[in-house]
């Protein structure tokens, strides 16, 4: 199936490059289809408008963070119980700094609150976005915290984030104490 | 203030030429976050003119607990608290659709009893699930007394859950491979009973709220989302049921063993209002409770003496890949997409898709040209619990 | 004692009037709130104690029950409320989350580590949620704490 649609998408969209990624094991895992980054409006456009396969509703953007590269997996699906029904559409970002992909709240008008979901958890910008502005954390909130390398701010309008006293670090240094005696005594057995 | 595209126009006062000439600015109210309990922490900017609203803007994110980047630092095992607390009204179903999406994955199998079981589990919470939204629902419109008979009758499922898993909200008894306590005769008993019981009340219920004059005027035709705008905005469960979609995820992409089982899907068909309103997707919840209980029954038949765990590895390290798992919640369709690099001890992404979350962008979309009291009606018919949101 | 007439002092009078009509200001912010509506339905009745009357303005309460995680975008609404509440007024702190930031506390960027960082706190609940039960003896708790206060030594009465 997902070879079939990366062929469809080949040939009706120029410069998608859909490379499909099929599991070995289909019954385990999910195959997925990667798309262009700068091609994502015009697929999800096609796969949205064509007779064959009409994926008229999307459920879920979904934002991974790869430390080389960041990768966005569109969950598009349908309520047709007779044609394909789901679909993984994925794109790659490499740029940290000034991540930025097209907005597809052209074709879908629920990519409005997922996409400044990805935006906030991950720093990735939609371009044509009418309301780009973080959902989750608040509007000043500093730094991108579904991202690997995310560390936490200190405070937050005059509050701690992750006050001493209230970070358990008795327990904390009696089990690493713990680990360095462990340790100890295996160095001196061998 | 920004124009926003998916927003209906401003609302044009033209009853008479006095009011034409009296200029007026939107006011802006704030809906939260802190109002009377039920929904949570949810904050509704509502422009309005006079008593109509012209925009209505929901702010999130009051509740964000940091779900996701807690689960990718625990066990997979361990996630299975933090998935508890998402929609903590139906937590059975929270954590039925992680074990599946991690069982997926392993390749375990459940054994039968421990399948049956955990329908029978997640059936009951679903009816304990609307029973809530029908007493909030009601003290939201200004009725009390339906609040106390749903909270009667929830105590009596909670105290069943009790027993069996040792917390009355936030239980942690689905695990993965199976379940960790079983079920003994006399409990079951006791659901047989129960059932009985609820088939009744819920004739009682029909007559206290849903055929009630004041309540049909405060619900029919009030907050109508179509079939259309449901599929445009990915909306699903009593949403796009109340709409007069007849779609539910356990009888069109049927997981585990709800192909055996023979029930209805009820749909909102306009017998009180018109499809979509916000009293066609209540009703359509009270008529789940129903179903609901058809399902439990045919459970209890096929129920047979067996074990309750399946061979689950002490070490979970799960291979590399990806799993896309849905399921259907009382709320509508939960979804958890889960990423993990080869021989990985813990998640390397978990990401939820809250139907909630969903139906909450939706109300930009209905709230124009309505009453202030009708878009509190209209919030609390989509039933919407801010842990899953905001997670 | 006579007919109609009671000999008391104006502490435990006060106090007296105080305790038992506590009125609760619903704070319900996640999990535990469904607990505190439990509490305030039929079967585990909190109307007995006196504080059935769940206000959801600040300006009648005098008891905050701070059910739910409190998260750091939450936390000055927090603060505003109580400050809006009239004295005398008391918080109870329900809920691990409350407490001290509950099972969110080692990896929540955004959970506040309990709400006794914005807001001073009469007495603590455990429990992930409480139970019932467990709320009515917080409450009871706060009862006997109120039934010890003494008017001249109180912190309003030496500011004002």
């Amino acid at each position: 199936m997902h070879k079939e649609l990366s062929d469809l998408i080949n040939r009706n969209v120029t410069g998608a490059n859909a490379v499909a990624y099929l599991t070995a094991d289909a019954k385990k895992f999910d195959s997925s289809i990667t798309v262009e980054t700068s091609h994502i409006y015009k697929v999800v456009e096609f796969l949205k408008t064509n007779k064959t396969t009409s994926f008229n509703s999307l459920h879920c953007i979904s934002g991974v963070d790869y430390t080389d590269y960041m990768e966005v997996c569109y969950m598009l699906t349908n309520y047709d119980p007779s044609a394909v029904r789901n679909l993984t559409l994925k794109v790659r970002v490499t740029d940290r700094v000034n991540a930025a992909i097209d907005s597809v709240v052209g074709q879908f008008v629920s990519a409005d609150f997922l996409e400044r979901e990805v935006y906030d958890m991950f720093g990735i910008k939609f371009n044509n976005h009418p309301d780009m502005r973080r959902i989750l954390c608040p509007d000043d909130w500093e730094g991108f915290p579904l991202r690997k390398d995310y560390v936490a701010q200190k405070d937050y309008n005059g509050m701690t984030v992750y006050p001493d006293n209230k970070m358990n670090m008795e327990d904390r240094e009696f089990i690493v104490r713990q680990n360095m005696i462990k340790k100890a005594q295996a160095e001196k057995a061998q | 203030m920004q124009t926003r595209w998916d927003v209906g126009e401003p609302h044009k006062p033209t009853i008479n030429t006095r009011t034409e000439q009296l200029k007026s600015d939107l006011l802006t109210l704030n809906m939260g976050p802190q109002h009377p309990a039920t929904h949570g922490v949810l904050r509704i900017e509502i422009w309005t003119d006079s008593e109509i609203v012209a925009h209505a803007i929901p702010h999130i994110g009051y509740l964000h607990r940091c779900m996701e980047k807690h689960c990718e630092n625990l066990d997979f095992r361990g996630v299975i608290p933090f998935v508890d607390r998402l929609d903590y009204l139906a937590s059975m179903n929270m954590e039925w659709n992680y074990a599946m999406t991690i069982e997926k994955m392993l390749g375990t199998e459940v054994p039968r009893r421990a399948e049956l079981l955990r329908i029978l589990t997640c059936e009951l919470q679903r009816i304990a699930s609307h029973l809530m939204a029908f007493g909030t629902y009601a003290i939201d419109l200004g009725a009390f007394s339906p609040f106390l008979y749903a909270f009667d009758y929830r105590e009596k499922i909670l105290r069943l859950f009790e027993e069996v898993s040792g917390a009355r909200l936030l239980y942690n008894y689905i695990w993965i491979g199976g379940l960790w306590n079983d079920w003994s005769p006399e409990q079951i008993s006791r659901v047989t009973a129960f059932c009985d019981d609820m088939e009744e009340e819920a004739k009682k219920y029909h007559e206290l709220l849903s055929m009630n004059k004041i309540f049909i005027a405060r619900t029919a035709h009030v907050g109508v989302m179509s079939v259309q705008d449901c599929i445009d905005f990915g909306a699903t469960g009593p949403i796009l049921r109340g709409a007069g979609m007849k779609w539910d995820l356990r009888k069109n992409e049927p997981y585990s063993l709800y192909s055996e089982f023979d029930f209805d899907v009820p749909v909102g068909t306009g017998e009180v209002g018109e499809p979509g309103d916000c009293w066609n997707r209540y009703i359509v919840r009270m008529r789940e409770v129903v179903e609901s209980i058809k399902i439990i029954r045919q459970v209890i038949e096929k129920l047979e003496p067996g074990s309750i765990m399946g061979k689950v590895p002490k070490v979970m390290k799960l291979p590399e890949g990806e799993v896309y798992f849905r399921s259907e919640c009382p709320r509508g369709e939960l979804a958890f997409h889960l990423v993990t690099k080869q021989d990985s001890k813990e998640p390397f992404r978990l990401k939820v898709r809250s139907p909630c979350f969903t139906h909450t962008s939706m109300l930009p979309r209905v709230a124009p040209g309505q009453m202030i009291a009708d878009f509190v009606a209209t919030v609390g018919s989509i039933d919407i619990v801010l842990g899953e949101i905001d997670r | 004692m006579q007919d109609g007439v009671v000999l008391t002092t104006l502490d435990e009078f006060l106090n007296w009037g105080r305790k038992n009509s506590l009125w609760p200001m619903t704070f319900g912010l996640a999990c535990c709130a469904i607990e505190m509506m439990a509490t305030g339905a039929a079967k585990y009745d909190l109307e007995r104690f006196g504080c059935g009357a769940f206000m959801a303005t600040p300006r009648r309460a005098d008891l905050m029950i701070v059910a739910g995680t409190v998260t750091l975008k939450m936390a000055t609404r927090v603060k505003v409320l109580y400050e809006q509440m009239a004295e005398p007024k008391y918080v109870i702190s329900m809920g691990s989350c409350a407490n001290k930031g509950g099972p969110y506390w080692q990896y929540g960027y955004h959970v506040l580590k309990g709400v006794d960082e914005v807001v001073p706190v009469d007495v603590y609940v455990p429990g992930c949620p409480p139970r019932p039960e467990a709320l009515i003896e917080g409450v009871m708790t706060l009862q006997k704490k109120i039934a010890n206060e003494r008017l001249l030594r109180n912190k309003w009465v030496k500011h004002a």
